[in-house]
């Protein structure tokens, strides 16, 4: 892979044309929706509406290939939905992008030059595109070893930087800046190029113009960051429909993203066999068996379903850790996501599984949470109402701060 | 025992479908194109949770992708696993003995049974070194084939004659059970039924013909009475009564008299009857009369020391003043002394009485013989006898109730109930499928006694509810027909091409390598369908 620097830059230009654009979150069997205003006069980003559209006749192991045109279809409902309600034009829009469609990774490069001169632009340049053709290479290896695929069509949709050092100081930009030794450490997010071109595709039949691919992990990371002000160490478990996905946070960068085919619509199918019920009205349990709002015998019946999944699930969660080799000890800051957090034998009974001993955490783990209060730039009209909806709309928060820029 | 994966089965499924088998050895085919292939972490986690479960897993699909998984999985440190194989394999059909690994079915289906059969006939466990094993039992045969003609020869007929006994012996004890799956729908549906014990039954107008449950039950009951009862000694003494008047006064036994202490009263009464005569003019001018004295014993009329009485104190006739007839304590009245003792009362008869009731309802269980259900909400309780250790205010600290109650109620027959419903929902199953017998369960509840629906002693409306799947109709004879006397592959065929088969499992009761086959005498053979 040959990096342009240029090239990428342009793919992110952060520029809209309306005040309001629509946020999309594909999931495996909810396409989740946000309408969003940039308050301009306030800068505040201001979000209106927040809907999930459930994609018809879907099942959790359904190729990904094959849920496009049901996305298609949820898109047009939402959008549909968006004209009711806010009566607003609106063409543009962010995709949201999970673990299974964009890969993160970040990558060090150290680079000795012969003199000690100022570093230009286009030295600058080449430098970080050679730290990206070794980031694109390394996370090849990663996917052959973890599928066989020894040929994966990767994008890069977006980066973060996590240090950058000349002779042992740290530095903003290379560029202006002059020492002998260079070393640069950014988080790269690849994403799939099939899985992109089919969402412009969609987009621009349906007259809109996607304007940024955001992936979760680093609209997480990225206000985790803002909320603490600070670099992170932490761990960050997205419980999303069909699988789990492990982010690895060091220093503020995505170190690694892996996922575990195992996520809330298993609990789901698994409450629908155990109990007889329909997979809409397991669905409806789940909610309730969250919030307790089942009678007593019911939920003793949920609990034991869910806790027989949760077993099993942590199964999958040890062997998910035990995958990021090279992670020798993880931060003890946990942050779990995703709709699947909202179950609350999940976070009871994480850290008691027998997983937690074998994996080395710097100290015991503890429970984290986004404040997403303390993002004051923020204004939701309506409170949260599940975790679903909060990585689409750090998402949307993400591509504001990025427009502020 | 085999499980078939299917594309559409998530890994969840798979971990649950492991963590609910209860055999041991399973071998797994997994459909091409199945998830569980998106990454190996899949895999991985599967044999970690066979692993746990120590389950000895086997991993068969025609997948190229999979298959490669499952090599890095599940033979990942043996030795002998040769993963160029994968690199310069163009032919599907390559070399059987080459062929090893998750690859089974297919064209050559039946030499890689015969491979396995060997190995496992030779126990050799470790699939990884299947290839090694086959190797060293070909050169086996050949080294064999070194030996004297003459050792050949013998035990060729040795083995000859043994085998031809052998045949025949595997031929009459040889059995087979064939353990067939199916899809299955899960089927819940209600009907509202009139149980009866005086109609026959009668499916049109939903009349279901029931019993009579009648049984006597005896409870003994005993609780601490609460009622009080006076005893102890009435104090008794000698009151000299003194007649003022001139007239001679008659005083019957029981005649009260009343003494004031502490503006409390008690009361006495004379032991006797007695006359007591006017008094006697002693002498004139003036005239001087001597009153009458007449002693008598008088006893409390209560129990207690309160009602001693000393010497000298003065009494008062209830029905005289003192005017006209006096009374004074001649010998003090004592001995009085009191003691409370408990007892039967009324609330006690009351309260052992619906607490024996009480508790024959909450524990009623009927008696019933095997086969029968009772009518939960039915029955009904008549009492025919109650004996009282204790009457009423006899001292007792517990009274014991012996109760006799004869209950009644509704049954029904639980076979009878079960073709009763089959009959009434065969028409919404669809054509070719059937409900499913082995776990067709019938729950019936009493709608209750209201305004549209009835219950009395000898009838019943119920919500009879049906549990149960829905599967596709297979003729067992005529699978056990088309397998008879057949190889093993040869089952395997005619099993997968019947239409609706998930899975199955095929059990012989003597399996040698070679000679396995299904017995050619059909009663041999078991064939028994089973919901997935």
């Amino acid at each position: 892979m040959k990096v342009n620097l240029t090239k990428i830059k342009e793919l992110f230009p952060f520029q809209h044309k309306g005040k309001f654009f629509y946020t999309f979150d594909l999931g495996s069997d909810t396409v989740k929706f946000l309408v969003n205003e940039i308050d301009l006069d306030n800068s505040k980003l201001k979000i209106w509406l927040s809907h999930q559209e459930a994609l018809i006749e879907t099942s959790n192991t359904q190729p990904l290939a094959d849920r496009y045109p049901k996305y298609e279809e949820a898109f047009k409902k939402c959008i549909e939905k968006s004209s009711v309600q806010i009566k607003q034009k609106i063409s543009e829009a962010v995709v949201v992008l999970d673990g299974k469609k964009c890969r993160a990774l970040t990558t060090s490069l150290k680079v000795t030059r012969p003199t000690n001169t100022e570093i230009s632009n286009q030295e600058k340049n080449e430098i970080i595109e050679k730290l990206f053709e070794g980031a694109y290479e390394e996370l090849k290896e990663i996917i052959e070893s973890e599928n066989f695929d020894t040929d994966p069509e990767l994008e890069v949709v977006d980066f973060s930087t996590v240090f950058i050092d000349i002779d042992g100081t740290q530095v903003l930009d290379l560029e202006g800046e002059s020492g002998r030794v260079v070393e640069v450490c950014y988080t790269l997010f690849f994403a799939y190029s099939e899985h992109l071109n089919q969402v412009k595709s969609i987009l621009k039949g349906l007259g809109i113009r996607g304007i940024h691919f955001v992936p979760s992990s680093l609209a997480i990371v990225d206000s985790i960051k803002r909320i603490k002000k600070n670099k992170v160490d932490c761990v960050i478990l997205d419980i999303g429909g069909n699988f789990t996905e492990g982010i690895i946070c060091f220093r503020g960068g995505v170190y690694l993203n892996k996922t575990m085919d195992f996520g809330g619509c298993d609990f789901t199918n698994a409450i629908s066999s155990k109990l007889g019920v329909s997979y809409l009205n397991a669905e409806k349990v789940k909610r309730f068996y969250s919030f307790g709002k089942l009678k007593e015998k019911e939920n003793l019946a949920v609990q034991k379903v869910i806790l027989d999944t949760v077993n099993l699930w942590s199964c999958g969660i040890e062997d998910l850790f035990q995958d990021f080799k090279e992670v020798k000890l993880f931060a003890s800051d946990f942050y779990l996501l995703g709709g699947g957090s909202d179950l609350p034998d999940i976070k009871e009974q994480l850290f008691e599984e027998p997983w937690t001993k074998s994996i080395p955490f710097k100290a015991n783990p503890v429970f984290k949470q986004i404040e997403i209060e303390k993002l004051i730039d923020l204004e939701l009209t309506e409170e949260l109402k599940t975790a679903e909806e909060l990585i689409p709309i750090l998402a949307s928060y993400y591509y504001f701060c990025g427009h502020r820029k | 025992m085999e499980i078939n994966i299917s594309k559409y089965q998530s890994l969840s499924e798979v971990l649950f479908l492991l963590m609910e088998c209860p055999d041991q050895d399973i071998v797994m085919h997994i459909e091409k194109n199945s998830p569980l292939f998106n990454q190996i972490s899949n895999l991985r986690i599967i044999s970690k949770i066979a692993s746990s479960r120590k389950i000895n897993l086997k991993i068969k699909t025609d997948d190229l992708l999979g298959k490669k998984i499952v090599d890095e999985v599940f033979y990942e440190n043996s030795e002998e696993v040769d993963l160029s194989r994968y690199e310069n394999k163009t032919n599907e059909d390559a070399g059987l003995l080459n062929e090893v690994g998750p690859e089974i079915k297919g064209k050559n289906s039946i030499k890689n049974y015969l491979v396995d059969s060997v190995l496992s006939w030779l126990s050799f466990s470790n699939k990884g070194i299947k290839e090694k094993n086959e190797k060293k039992i070909q050169e086996n045969i050949v080294s064999k084939n070194n030996t004297s003609l003459y050792i050949i020869a013998s035990v060729l007929g040795f083995l000859f004659v043994s085998g031809i006994v052998f045949y025949f012996y595997v031929e009459n004890t040889l059995t087979s059970k064939v353990e067939i799956f199916v899809s299955a729908e899960r089927f819940v549906k209600s009907q509202n039924v009139r149980l009866s014990t005086t109609q026959n039954t009668n499916i049109e107008n939903r009349i279901f013909r029931g019993e009579l449950y009648k049984g006597n039950i005896n409870i003994i009951k005993d609780i601490e009475t609460t009622g009080e009862i006076r005893s102890g000694v009435k104090a008794k003494g000698e009151v000299k009564l003194v007649n003022k008047s001139d007239n001679d006064i008659k005083l019957q036994k029981g005649e009260k008299l009343r003494y004031k202490k502490n503006d409390k009263e008690y009361l006495f009464q004379i032991l006797e009857d007695i006359e007591i005569e006017a008094r006697k003019l002693e002498s004139t001018s003036p005239d001087v009369y001597l009153n009458t004295e007449t002693r008598v014993d008088v006893e409390a009329l209560d129990f207690g020391s309160s009602y001693n009485v000393a010497k000298g104190e003065g009494l008062k006739l209830v029905s005289y003043e003192s005017e006209v007839l006096s009374a004074i304590v001649d010998t003090a009245i004592e001995g009085g002394l009191k003691e409370d003792l408990k007892a039967v009362s009324e609330d006690d008869i009351k309260k052992i009485y619906s607490l024996a009731i009480e508790e024959i309802k909450s524990s009623f269980s009927p008696q019933l013989i095997s086969g029968k259900v009772f009518l939960k909400g039915s029955e009904q309780f008549s009492v025919v006898k109650t004996e009282y250790s204790h009457k009423l205010n006899e001292e007792t600290d517990k009274i014991k109730l012996t109760l006799t109650v004869e209950a009644t109620g509704l049954m029904y027959d639980e076979k009878e109930i079960v073709s009763f419903m089959r009959s009434i929902f065969k028409d919404i199953v669809p054509v070719g499928y059937e409900l499913y017998g082995k776990e067709l369960e019938v729950e019936a509840n009493l709608l209750g006694k209201t305004t549209t629906s009835v219950l009395t002693a000898s009838e019943g409306d119920i919500v009879a509810t049906v549990k149960t799947y829905v599967i596709p109709i297979l003729n067992t004879d005529s699978i056990k027909s088309q397998i008879s006397g057949k190889n093993i592959d040869q089952v395997r065929e005619i099993l997968e091409e019947i239409p609706n088969i998930t899975n199955y499992n095929l059990t012989l009761s003597i399996n040698i390598p070679f000679l396995s086959k299904v017995p050619s005498d059909e009663k041999k053979i078991d064939v028994s369908i089973f919901r997935k």
